[in-house]
């Protein structure tokens, strides 16, 4: 890092109350003089106004549409006047929904102009994880600023690309505007249907660096798009993987920060493909990202990802409004697909499948996931939201049931109960086993490997998160002590078990994993609250392959 | 704000008493995947599994592995960052759920840098058009070819990356 050559002028800091008056158009700003504007008298400062603006270009079927380039507007980003050189600081505002800005300076002299990728309310920032989380920034070309006011000073963070390719990484100066925009306007939709929602402070990172090599971060080293837990990441590589115009993707990976936060995930994670059995909460997290990417993005529902040289591939793209009869070879509870296409058919008023009679808009779902399924005391899995979402919305329950009836039973309770779809093995139904404390032992079925073959091998143990792999378990406290007891029996002649290793959860708190042993028992001891329930996640860690047999017993310690 | 869990970060106890961390070295062998039970959350990506082993500064041996049946397929090896590959074999087009496949790769990478072998897969997996795409990195980044050279500390002690934009040319949308 170097410091702003432009820097030759002692640091000051722009008071709060100028950051207060920050954004305020002409009309307003002879409130803010005294305090946003340094060297102002009481008369109205002139004024220095203008446009900030982004390209962008669609993802399409066929990768990124460079022929169609956009500019939309940067909205709501916080705008800075500089003196250059120099670099100081001389008024501060926000763009407006519209990219318009107008700053106030009472001075004479060569200014620039800067747009950060920094949204203030909420608090949303795309940064740069490759060199050291510098707040991505576009800076305008020298301004000559005469003391009176200066209209017209329209701004573009421009693309970059040159025909065929992007220019340099330096030239890809829309990119974090992009994100930060998308990102946007998913917080837009969600607070116009329910404005009384707190959106905490977001970091996105972003750089052309940021490529699919799991590694070290501060090199792009990412793996590819995600949400760590903490922080969302998204790919820049050129030639490789972009994600910074792959709309869906930004708002899928931002909404896994929304529920995270403000609703709840039980979702272990991990590597997820066509076709895959997914565990519930897996199956949830990753078919809301896709339904609520398919929202914002309304009426565009084309879930697209460019990749590959000059981001020309699509291959991968879906329709998440035809979901399930397009591109989803599995449809059922365990599939994101189906229930990306599920919640978007419950958001959407386009009855285009049959049953879909439901037009609930984005309000009822947000209700779902920011209350009831915030402390299920089961997995928060398509179970429990069509559960709570039937409950507060009881005269459209069946046509919610209609509408899910896409290889999804109609839901009874938060343990999917009713479901008879049993994802092509007897083994996983139920899908919460019922365990008595005290009462006899239960045998779950597990598979192993899922097959063998590619499992287990590159994707570090992805299989860990497929349904196959998992059985959920679920009991209720008794208000004493209890001991949760899963033996697994080695097949015969096989040298070894196969393993397992046990994950709680009370309401969604997960604290570990009880691994203690290879093989024979897994065991622990909770105290329990009488009446309340509880759910283990017992998950197949061995390297055998093939089905086998757990028995599950919980007792009173 | 972090809701990350890992076997070693467990921080709350509520529910276990006696939760054996075993993944931070306790009894049972070494599983890193299955003891980090929440990983991050990844995008979306084709059935396949993609490997590079023996990675030289001149070659690395890159293995596919198909989760699912798949055929049309159509791999891309190539180098970014200044790195040129010089040959790799071809693949069939067509794989059933479990095949492996391996294949040299030859290239030249610049001396005292970090680039990336790349691979880009598209075909039909399990029916469904898909695609995937890793790349694996050859070098070492430099402080020199890692320095930004517009990353700025502003006058509020903040790091910024600055880029230069243009006067826009109309004012429509």
């Amino acid at each position: 890092m170097q410091h702003d050559p432009r820097g030759a002028h002692p640091t000051t800091r722009i008071p709060k109350p100028a950051l207060l008056c920050a954004g305020v158009l002409t009309l307003l700003a002879s409130a803010c003089n005294k305090s946003s504007n340094r060297g102002a008298t009481a008369a109205a400062a002139p004024a220095i106004s203008g446009t900030w603006k982004y390209q962008t270009v669609a993802s399409t079927a066929n990768g990124l549409d460079y022929a169609n380039v956009q500019e939309k507007p940067i909205r709501k980003a916080v705008v800075q006047l500089l003196r250059q050189p120099g670099g100081e600081v001389l008024a501060t505002g926000t763009t407006s929904d519209t990219g318009t800005w107008s700053l106030q300076w009472n001075g004479t002299g060569n200014v620039v102009v800067r747009v950060q990728a920094l949204i203030q309310t909420p608090d949303m920032r795309v940064e740069d994880n490759t060199s050291g989380d510098a707040l991505w920034t576009a800076q305008s070309p020298v301004i000559a600023f005469a003391n009176k006011d200066l209209t017209g000073q329209n701004f573009t963070a421009q693309l970059g690309w040159n025909g065929t390719g992007y220019a340099s990484d330096a030239a890809r100066v829309s990119a974090p505007f992009a994100i930060l925009d998308t990102a946007y306007e998913a917080v837009r939709q969600i607070l116009a249907a329910r404005p009384a929602l707190t959106i905490p402070p977001v970091k996105i990172n972003w750089s052309p660096k940021n490529t699919p090599t799991g590694g070290n971060v501060a090199l792009g080293q990412i793996g590819t798009s995600n949400y760590d837990g903490t922080e969302v990441y998204i790919l820049g590589k050129e030639d490789v993987d972009t994600d910074e115009f792959d709309t869906f993707t930004v708002v899928h990976e931002w909404g896994h920060f929304f529920e995270a936060q403000l609703s709840r995930s039980d979702n272990p994670g991990n590597m997820h493909t066509t076709g895959d059995l997914l565990t519930p909460p897996l199956a949830f997290g990753e078919g809301y990202g896709y339904g609520l990417a398919a929202i914002v993005n309304a009426p565009n529902n084309l879930y697209a990802d460019a990749t590959g040289p000059r981001q020309s591939v699509g291959a991968g793209s879906f329709d998440i409004e035809q979901m399930p009869t397009n591109a989803d070879p599995k449809p059922g509870w365990y599939s994101e697909f189906t229930i990306a296409g599920l919640l978007y058919d419950l958001y959407d008023d386009t009855p285009n499948e049959a049953g879909d009679t439901v037009a609930l808009g984005l309000g009822p779902i947000l209700d779902v996931l920011t209350g009831p399924q915030k402390t299920t005391q089961g997995l928060t899995s398509i179970f429990s939201f069509l559960h709570y979402l039937k409950q507060a919305n009881a005269a459209q329950a069946a046509a919610i049931d209609a509408t899910a009836a896409r290889n999804i039973s109609p839901v009874a309770d938060i343990w999917g109960s009713t479901e008879t779809n049993n994802a092509g093995a007897v083994y996983h139904l139920p899908v919460f086993q019922l365990v008595t404390v005290g009462g006899p032992p239960v045998t779950v079925t597990l598979h192993g490997r899922e097959g063998g073959g590619a499992a287990g091998v590159g994707l570090q143990g992805a299989q860990s998160n497929k349904l196959p792999a998992n059985r959920l378990i679920r009991f209720q406290g008794t208000g004493g002590q209890i001991t949760f007891n899963v033996t697994t029996t080695p097949p015969t002649g096989a040298p070894t078990d196969h393993d397992v290793a046990l994950q709680p959860f009370d309401s969604g708190t997960a604290p570990g994993v009880v691994n203690g042993v290879q093989s024979g028992t897994e065991t622990f001891s909770v105290p329990t609250e009488n009446g309340k329930w509880y759910v283990v996640r017992i998950i197949d860690i061995g390297d055998l392959d093939g089905v086998y047999t757990a028995t599950v017993s919980v007792v009173n310690a | 704000m972090s809701s990350f869990r890992t076997c070693v970060r467990i921080t709350r106890m509520a529910l276990l008493a006696v939760v054996v961390a075993a993944c931070s070295g306790g009894s049972d062998t070494a599983r890193p995947a299955a003891c980090t039970p929440t990983r991050p959350h990844f995008k979306h990506s084709a059935p396949i599994a993609i490997t590079a082993t023996d990675v030289t500064n001149t070659s690395a041996t890159v293995r596919l592995l198909f989760e699912v049946d798949t055929y049309g397929l159509e791999v891309e090896i190539y180098g970014v960052d200044g790195l040129h590959v010089s040959s790799a074999a071809s693949v069939t087009h067509g794989h059933r759920a479990g095949d492996a496949v391996t294949i040299p790769v030859a290239f030249t990478a610049p001396a005292g840098a970090l680039s990336y072998l790349a691979v880009h897969v598209t075909g039909t997996f399990d029916g469904r058009s898909d695609r995937a795409v890793v790349t694996f990195p050859v070098g070492q980044a430099t402080a020199e070819s890692d320095a930004a050279p517009d990353v700025v500390e502003d006058h509020e002690g903040q790091r910024v990356h600055v880029r230069e934009a243009v006067r826009s040319r109309s004012t429509t949308r």
